[in-house]
């Protein structure tokens, strides 16, 4: 350092003494009022997070760098380990140290890059743990249980049961006693062998054939318990009690279940699934999987295209199941569409529905082919509800007429929208316009796509105003280290966030015809087109995957907090919603550089093709 | 100290109005400062102090001279190097040469220093209201008292405290005495010994020390540090 900055630092410290075992920097004190620059001894730094083993500073280090810098009260303790004696130097001379002395201001930004690589390490880390709790045994049972409880009552006829069993899609009933309380269990494998065998009759009460004493356990009884107690009675299943009620049921298929969920068993299992409550299990399958690949360190990108590829597959296997019934479809030359999200091969686990069908046929036959092709898609759209992928909200649904159009149907609106781009049609535009072909005829999809990427991309007025359309969201950056929050003090990942690159992207990609409808790809070919630093592309698309994966993350969070079934409910409002602050600061400045880096991809679209 | 003859009185007065009107204004507002000062029972942590030492043209209290001044405020129990006072009085004459030697302060720069009015003032106006530490603070406080009435016809000044006396009493069993010896047995760096704000850095430290400590010892107050100082002192002058 400059000798003027060095005079600068001398003439404004003080000296400290900390005795050992004073903590000289604690989080709970809010930002550090000094740099403490150690003179004499040892401190401590303890992380809170465990994943990080404690480290020692000795003479002449400086703690805390980061905090400081960051201007927030940091996460880490500084506690001295023998009689510490620092320089104190004031929090705004520390910030003019860092304004006049170059040296220092780049000694700051290292030891935040260091922390950077750190946290990168603790968010994996977070999640190794978590899929390493759910490849174990030692997790609660309750863990396990995936719905609440499917039982009868001890008086109800075998023939209702299994009707209720049907209808529910389960293998294992309770009974239970007019208190609720459970006498006993009843599944498939006692009907073969107590009532079709022996030729009891339906109309029995099922408290005649079922086992009676089943396995009760406490919900906070571990995995490895309960197979243990299942080994020595010899049972299959388990009814997890939590204070004298019911609250599920446990099966060995369950126990097992989760260490079977790799991508190929997953695709396997989805290829071979022989009606709905099977795909259900797979994508229950799908976010086990999603969580593991986290775990693991996949970045948002492979992630996205995963979960992606196996619900297309999903989506695909679901199709071939549904269309026997449907054989009046079977004669048509249609594709199924995915748009938004799932056409940018972008989808994180609450995605919900965004789909299209597009056909040809005789001029004459558009309407008849029309209504054939409606029944299937309400029926597929159904079905995907019932699947987990909620219906959409804006009704972007193959079974709704106005996303169910013939190809020339198609061009005559997309070509509406790209001759008069009103907001409505800007909109339409940027759902629609991300098409992919997912079942069915893709040459339709490919012809469809040809024709619009020769005719969006020559009309300036359409490009100029998509351009302004994807300038018009701000990234949620406030004055000064802070973020412009809403109203609930939370910041919507989606509209705020990703969406801002996804629109950007798709602007690009329509005025230079790029046919990619994949976010990513779209601005690594517009930045290699229009001769952007390589850096900056690569700082684009990362910040993108790191807005998605904390997207990501919020939402296997909120999956596994509320359960599955109570996440589902609340996915549109609450999953992509991020309260900034509860992020570590490390987040936080990485998001805000996220944010950033919207901004600066926004200014290169202006620049490139606004004008 | 109060005066202790009429003729003190009467001889302080006189030497004040002797002082330029500028010099007796600064006075003024000292003293205001001074009578306003915190009281004894302000905690510790609130309360400032200042390390204080001086450099004397010899070891005789009642006729050496002070040549230099050196002084760090301890806020908060912290040494403040960006509250301190440093000054070199300009001498009437040099000192002897062994002296010379001592403190190092060649006779060019005591000649060159500042006016001893000029000075003394200054050193007061650092002073303030805060509480006054020496090591060995018999010694300064003599010096220092009797060139403040003499230069400045200022009278009450209020006793130092003595780091000397409270260090035993802090960190017991051991047989430290000088001020190298304290600063050894805490492992300071040794700073450039024998001039006044090298010596003052190093009271300020273990008054540092001292401070932390000190609520451990059940001293809380500026009143609990004073008492504590006097009884050992006492218990010093029966040993």
């Amino acid at each position: 350092m400059d000798r003027k900055d060095l005079e600068f630092v001398a003439a404004r410290v003080r000296l400290g003494y900390f005795p050992v075992g004073t903590v000289i920097v604690d989080p709970a004190g809010g930002i550090s009022d000094f740099l403490y620059i150690i003179q004499r001894g040892h401190v401590r730094v303890r992380n809170p997070n465990a994943a990080l083993d404690d480290e020692v500073r000795g003479t002449g280090e400086c703690f805390p760098v980061i905090a400081l810098s960051a201007a927030s009260a940091g996460s880490r303790t500084f506690e001295a380990t023998e009689d510490v004696f620092c320089l104190l130097l004031p929090r705004e001379h520390f910030d003019e140290l860092r304004r006049r002395s170059p040296e220092f201001a780049q000694f700051c930004t290292e030891a935040l890059a260091t922390m950077v690589q750190l946290s990168l390490g603790q968010l994996l880390h977070h999640f190794s743990q978590r899929a390493a709790e759910q490849q174990t045994l030692l997790e609660p049972i309750s863990a396990l249980v995936r719905r609440d409880p499917i039982y009868a009552r001890a008086d109800t006829s075998v023939r209702d049961a299994l009707e209720h069993m049907r209808r529910e899609g389960v293998r294992t009933i309770a009974v239970v006693d007019d208190a609720r309380r459970p006498v006993g269990v009843f599944t498939l494998v006692d009907l073969v062998e107590r009532v079709v065998l022996p030729g009891v009759p339906l109309s029995t009460p099922v408290a005649d054939v079922m086992t009676r004493d089943p396995i009760l356990v406490d919900e906070l009884s571990t995995a490895q318990e309960a197979l243990a107690l299942m080994a020595s009675r010899g049972f299959h299943q388990l009814l997890v009690m939590r204070s004298g009620e019911l609250t599920g049921i446990v099966t060995e298929r369950d126990l097992f279940s989760l260490q079977r969920v790799t991508m190929r068993n997953v695709t396997q299992s989805i290829r071979v699934a022989r009606d709905l409550p099977g795909l259900r299990r797979c994508v229950e399958d799908i976010e086990a999987l999603t969580h593991n690949l986290l775990a693991q360190g996949a970045a948002a990108e492979p992630l996205t295209h995963t979960i992606t590829s196996l619900n297309d597959t999903l989506t695909q296997r679901l199709f071939e199941l549904l269309l026997p019934e449907f054989p009046s479809v079977g004669q048509l030359q249609w594709c199924w569409l995915a748009v938004g999200s799932e056409g940018r091969r972008e989808q994180t686990v609450a995605t919900d529905q965004d789909n299209a069908i597009v056909f040809r046929c005789a001029r004459a036959e558009v309407a008849d082919a029309r209504e054939r092709l409606l029944e299937f898609a309400r029926a597929a759209n159904a079905a995907l509800a019932e699947l987990g992928f909620p219906l959409c909200v804006g009704n972007i649904m193959a079974g709704n007429p106005e996303c169910c159009l013939s190809l020339e149907e198609w061009r005559g609106r997309f070509a509406d929208w790209i001759r008069e781009p009103t907001p409505t049609a800007l909109l339409g535009a940027n759902i629609f316009f991300d098409f992919r072909p997912l079942f069915g005829d893709q040459l339709l999809a490919g012809e469809l796509r040809e024709w619009l990427d020769a005719t969006a991309g020559v009309n300036k007025l359409f490009l100029r105003m998509l351009v302004a359309n994807a300038l018009q969201a701000e990234p949620p950056l406030g004055w000064i280290r802070t973020f412009r929050t809403d109203a609930g003090e939370t910041i919507d990942l989606k509209t705020h966030g990703t969406r801002i690159f996804v629109d950007a992207a798709r602007a690009f990609a329509l005025a230079l015809g790029i046919t990619e409808t994949n976010t990513s790809q779209r601005i690594r070919v517009a930045g290699r087109r229009l001769n952007r630093d390589e850096r900056d592309i690569g700082a684009s698309v990362d910040a993108y995957h790191f807005l998605q994966l904390l997207r990501l993350r919020a939402q296997l969070g909120g999956l596994e907090a509320g359960g599955v079934e109570a996440a589902r409910d609340k996915l549109h409002r609450a999953l992509n919603r991020l309260d900034p602050y509860a992020l570590n600061e490390l987040e936080q400045r990485m998001l805000r550089e996220a944010f950033r880096q919207a901004r600066a991809l926004q200014m290169h679209l202006d620049q490139s093709v606004g004008h | 100290m109060l005066p202790s003859t009429f003729g003190e009185v009467l001889r302080a007065r006189r030497i004040r109005r002797a002082l330029p009107a500028e010099v007796q204004e600064r006075l003024r507002r000292v003293r205001r400062g001074f009578l306003d000062r915190p009281s004894l029972d302000q905690p510790l942590a609130l309360a400032r102090f200042v390390a204080l030492d001086l450099e004397t043209t010899g070891p005789r209290m009642l006729v050496d001279r002070i040549i230099s001044i050196g002084a760090l405020a301890v806020t908060d129990g912290t040494v403040r190097h960006d509250d301190a006072f440093e000054t070199t009085l300009r001498q009437d004459r040099s000192s002897e040469v062994d002296n010379i030697l001592v403190h190092q302060i060649g006779g060019q720069a005591q000649l060159g220093g500042t006016d001893p009015v000029e000075a003394l003032v200054s050193c007061l106006e650092f002073i303030g209201d805060s509480r006054i530490v020496a090591f060995r603070a018999e010694f300064d406080q003599t010096v220092f008292r009797r060139e403040v009435r003499l230069r400045l016809g200022v009278h009450a000044w209020p006793r130092f405290i003595d780091l000397a006396a409270l260090l035993p009493a802090m960190v017991p069993g051991t047989s430290n005495d000088t001020l190298d010896e304290w600063v050894a047995h805490f492992g300071l760096p040794p700073v450039g010994r024998h001039q006044a704000i090298a010596d003052a850095y190093a009271t300020a430290q273990l008054l540092m020390i001292v401070l932390q400590d000190a609520p451990r010892a059940g001293i809380e107050t500026s009143r609990d540090l004073r008492d504590a100082e006097q009884a050992q002192r006492w218990l010093g002058r029966r040993r």
